[in-house]
């Protein structure tokens, strides 16, 4: 089985790895259909790789963002520029995750007009089904919308495509400490398409005390259980990181001993947690069904507007750690069309959109030019824009490796079944 | 042994004797190929995958190396993936159960008494089926809400707990034991009824020695139908229960879809292939003994 | 004395069966009464526009309670560019499956039934085999099975709406073919017998003696492979490629929002089957005199058979 494919196994500088992209594109565009890695190195790549290591000078092909760069530099560092935009967009993505004018919008700007670009969609439900479809390979997605645990997973075993700032010019609009987080160290492989927070919300009517921080929300759980519904978000990469991060630990530990600590903690409070869910908790709790529970911030920004009648719901932004998370357009390696991509990626760049986007979708997009553009209830709402104060303290929750994963899912298994 | 008995059969022919013969048309075996190639290429193909998958360990993400590792069955083997069987054993059953006390009476109504609309009532059944799964679920959700009629004004206050899934189960496999069940019912021929009544028989006695014993395969094959998808269920108990019933779905879903392990995710599968099959053992031998006995 | 008990029992078998239609039909009555469900009154006063349905999912407020009525989400629904496409590749997919997954099984279950039981018992573990195996993990390996076959084959079709047919057939093939055969079995094969003997052929003997008296077992099993197919998530999802079916375009929804858009259009769909069957109904009756006479014509014979 061809499985190996996806684990390169090439002893290389770090800095020849756009090139090593570059080669595995033109010869899978040579032979007119998706190769692995190995195979499209293997076909002559090495022929190629010896005769552009000879001609190209030392220059880092990845940090060209500027468009002046030399051209002998450029040729073989944006292998993109200059190649025709496709005639379709694949995507693959959440459904109602974007707003559906961006989509229309986007195949009616000049250039995509003019090559008639068409697009199509594609959805899934989880970030698992994502990764589980992009392993087994034969995908033709060109636009995929990874989490951020799954981006630093997918970089690992190099399944995306390393991407041509050159196209990208809109990336200046970004707020630049988004651009190289810690799941995309580079920043070659992402751009960033909104993010949030893990928090907690309660029924201020019936819990009566102070809860500032995860710790306490978890302390909180079995003594408010009797009195109503409390609930926990769903999966092992939300569960065991979370748990980690109240007791004070490293949220992408691999350590045993903070694997038990963390069981055991969760164990303790199991009595505390009716339910266990993250799809359905947001109109339950805007149904005043659930007292306390965990949230992402847009969903918590929902429910308390939705009770603002009654009045009775209390959102909490943890103070200590907790996590953030961050939903990114990413182009697979495989994909057929990355011109297009990119142009697409460059559109959700465009301020005009971002505005649209955030208005569609609630979650914030790191992009001040479009931030000032919102209504000011939404603009300075701590729910939508959560201050830095707090972010600067919280995590990005990463599938450090197989053994990790597989740690957190045990334990949430365990954590399910008692 | 066809052969020796049709001779005094010929020669018998002319006879009044009418002696029962051991001929029965049968249908030529190839019939079958075309299913037996489809299987083979379709089913067995990814199922050696599935093999090969655990006896394989997992080397990085979603990257395997092959070869023959069983230590995946040996984590199979410990008490909490066992207690998780079990209790999903033991959903299934008790499920299985309800759909064939709730289901057999309605086959059996539509086979005895309805004779111009009986099409019609089967295909009633199924149109529910034809709204989305979801939706569905998510309806019952909404009929079993704490706050909701039901709840507060009948006090059948179940949502969340393993009754809840029950229900759940059962609405969603109904169709799955009505339709075999009827198919077999429905070649009853209830004349036989009415004549053991006649000969002084006891209606549940009838029952249980005609129609029962008659129709047996097709309960059986109709149990069994529930029954084994219901062990992988996993969605079902995932909305209705909060996430507080783990079944052996769900932790295989999980350690595919999360884990992304493959190798575990599929001994566990053929763990629970294997226990299953006991149960599927047992059919075919009960069957074949049952089928037998033609109407 | 006996026909007043057999009332009384077809009475009680009566009452149940309402009850369990009821108990059937409950969650979708609750389905199609809030299609009509109006977004909250708070989520509406912070919307700024005309059709209430446009209203983005995230800010559609609480539609577990009723808001008051509105028939904007029909519109809605038959709109969306995602939603029609969809139902139409899953009625497609599902009237495809059920048609090759009923002639593989009929074929199976004819040859399977009077087969000597030793025969017969590896092609019943194998089929056996296909029910046990979790849905999961059968799409899993499926997804791999035809990325890799593709490698080696590349005539064979890419993932999309063939490679979800092949592998619903597989579940379906088997199931149509338990349900046929468990009907079959036990039917006798004295007609038959009589049908050769008064110079039948076998084709001919299959078409007009085997074949009706199965219909009910076929359309059976013609009916549960289409529902099966029709409501699959799990196998679809890992198999489709580019291809939404209705299933998954929900499944993907539920996370940012499932509006009465979806329930409307389960509304439309249930409107429309069960229009059919109430013409069907009406067919029914009025051909009804013709075939209880064609009954009672060959209604004696059968009772005379042994």
């Amino acid at each position: 089985m061809n499985r190996d494919d996806s684990q390169l196994n090439i002893l290389a500088p770090r800095s020849l790895r756009p090139k090593l992209d570059y080669l595995h594109r033109e010869v899978q565009q040579a032979a007119g259909r998706p190769l692995s890695r190995r195979q499209a190195l293997g076909l002559g790549g090495m022929a190629l790789l010896a005769g552009a290591a000879g001609c190209s000078t030392s220059a880092s092909p990845a940090s060209s963002g500027s468009p002046a760069s030399s051209g002998a530099a450029s040729a073989s560092a944006n292998p993109l520029t200059g190649k025709p935009l496709e005639g379709h967009l694949e995507i693959y993505t959440w459904s109602e995750y974007s707003d559906p004018s961006t989509f229309t919008k986007f195949t009616k700007l000049p250039a995509e007009a003019k090559a008639g670009l068409t697009l199509h969609q594609t959805f899934y439900s989880s970030n698992d089904e994502l990764l589980a479809k992009l392993h087994a390979g034969g995908t033709s997605y060109d636009i995929i919308v990874p989490s951020q645990n799954a981006v630093a997973e997918l970089i690992q075993e190099n399944s995306l495509m390393a991407l041509d700032k050159a196209l990208l010019p809109n990336l200046k609009y970004l707020d630049p400490s988004f651009l190289k987080p810690s799941y995309d160290p580079t920043g070659d492989y992402h751009v960033i398409k909104d993010f949030g927070i893990t928090m907690f919300f309660f029924n201020n009517k019936i819990v009566t005390e102070e809860i500032k921080t995860m710790h306490d929300f978890y302390m909180a759980l079995p003594k408010y259980v009797g009195k109503g519904r409390t609930n926990l978000l769903d999966g092992a990469e939300e569960v065991v990181p979370l748990a980690l991060m109240a007791l004070g630990l490293d949220p992408n530990t691999s350590s045993q001993a903070d694997f038990s600590q963390a069981k055991s903690f969760l164990l303790s409070i199991r009595k505390g947690v009716t339910t266990i869910d993250a799809s359905a908790y947001i109109d339950d709790a805007i149904a005043g069904k659930i007292i306390l529970g965990q949230g992402w911030n847009g969903d918590i920004r929902r429910i308390v507007q939705g009770r603002a009648k009654q009045g009775d719901m209390t959102a909490v932004i943890p103070g200590a750690a907790s996590e953030i998370w961050a939903d990114n357009w990413c182009i697979p390696a495989s994909a057929p069309h990355p011109v297009a991509a990119h142009a697409w990626i460059n559109w959700l760049l465009t301020p005009g959109t971002a505005v649209t986007e955030m208005n569609y979708h609630d979650y914030k997009i790191p992009m001040d030019s479009a931030l000032s553009q919102l209504a000011p209830s939404l603009r300075n709402d701590p729910l939508f824009n959560v201050p830095k104060s707090y972010t600067d303290n919280y995590h990005y929750i990463l599938n450090v490796s197989p053994q990790v994963v597989e740690a957190r899912t045990q334990i949430y298994s365990e954590f399910k079944a008692a | 042994m066809t052969v020796a008995e049709k001779e005094p059969e010929v020669a018998a022919a002319p006879a009044a004797t009418r002696r029962r013969r051991s001929f029965r048309p049968r249908y030529p075996a190839w019939l079958t190929a075309p299913s037996l190639l489809y299987y083979t290429v379709f089913f067995l193909g990814p199922m050696a995958i599935l093999v090969a998958f655990s006896l394989a360990a997992q080397q990085g993400f979603g990257s395997l190396r092959y070869g023959f590792d069983t230590s995946q069955y040996g984590q199979v083997t410990t008490s909490l993936y066992l207690a998780i069987f079990g209790r999903t054993l033991i959903m299934a059953a008790v499920g299985t159960l309800l759909t064939v006390a709730v289901g057999y009476p309605v086959a059996y109504w539509m086979a005895r008494y309805l004779s111009t609309y009986k099409m019609l009532a089967l295909l009633i059944v199924v149109v529910p089926f034809w709204t989305s799964f979801l939706i569905r679920t998510y309806a019952l959700k909404i009929i079993l809400d704490p706050n909701g009629y039901l709840a507060r004004d009948l006090g059948i206050s179940i949502m969340y707990t393993r009754y809840a899934v029950a229900v759940g189960l059962v609405y969603n496999y109904l169709p799955l034991f009505i339709l075999p069940v009827f198919a077999s019912l429905e070649r009853m021929d209830w004349t036989l009824i009415e004549a053991a009544a006649d000969l002084g028989a006891r209606p549940f006695s009838a029952f249980r020695e005609i129609t029962l014993r008659l129709t047996l395969p097709g309960v059986v094959t109709g149990a069994l139908l529930v029954f084994i998808p219901m062990t992988g269920e996993y969605i079902i108990p995932n909305i209705l229960s909060g996430g507080n019933y783990e079944f052996v779905g769900n932790v295989i879903g999980d350690q595919f879809n999360q884990a992304q392990n493959q190798p575990f995710g599929s001994a566990l599968s053929i763990s629970l292939m294997l226990a299953l099959s006991v149960f599927v053992i047992i059919y075919i031998l009960v069957a074949t003994k049952e089928e037998r006995f033609g109407a | 004395m006996r026909r007043r008990r057999r009332l009384t029992a077809k009475h009680a078998f009566t009452a149940w069966a309402v009850l369990v239609y009821a108990f059937l039909f409950l969650p979708i009555v609750v389905m199609a009464v809030f299609a009509f469900n109006k977004p909250s009154a708070a989520a509406l006063a912070g919307f700024h526009g005309t059709n209430a349905c446009a209203i983005p999912p995230a800010q559609i407020g609480n539609i577990a309670v009723w808001n008051g009525f509105t028939g904007c989400w029909f519109s809605a629904g038959l709109h969306d560019p995602t939603f029609i496409p969809a139902i139409i590749v899953s009625l497609q997919i599902a009237a495809e499956a059920s048609a090759i997954a009923t002639v593989l099984g009929l074929c199976a279950a004819l040859a399977l039934a009077r087969m000597r039981p030793r025969l017969r018992a590896p092609f019943d573990s194998l089929v056996y085999l296909t029910l046990v195996v979790p849905e999961i993990v059968i799409a899993v390996a499926s997804l791999i099975f035809f990325v890799q076959a593709r490698k080696v084959f590349p005539a064979f079709p890419g993932l999309g709406n063939v490679t979800i047919l092949i592998g619903q057939v597989v579940f379906n093939a088997s199931l149509t073919m338990l349900i046929i055969r468990a009907r079959f079995v036990g039917m006798g094969d004295t007609l038959e017998e009589a049908a050769y003997d008064l110079g039948s052929g076998p084709l001919a003997t299959f078409r007009q003696v085997t074949l009706p008296r199965l219909a009910p077992a076929i359309v059976a099993a013609a009916l549960l492979s289409f529902t099966f197919s029709f409501d699959d998530y799990v196998l679809p999802a890992f198999t489709n490629g580019t291809t939404n079916t209705w299933p998954i375009v929900l499944y993907s929804a539920v996370r940012f929002g499932l509006t009465p858009a979806v329930n409307a259009l389960a509304t439309i769909m249930l409107g429309v089957t069960l229009a059919a069957v109430i013409v069907t109904a009406v067919v029914l009756r009025r051909s009804r005199r013709r075939v209880t006479e064609g009954q009672r014509s060959t209604a004696q014979p059968a009772l005379l058979l042994p």
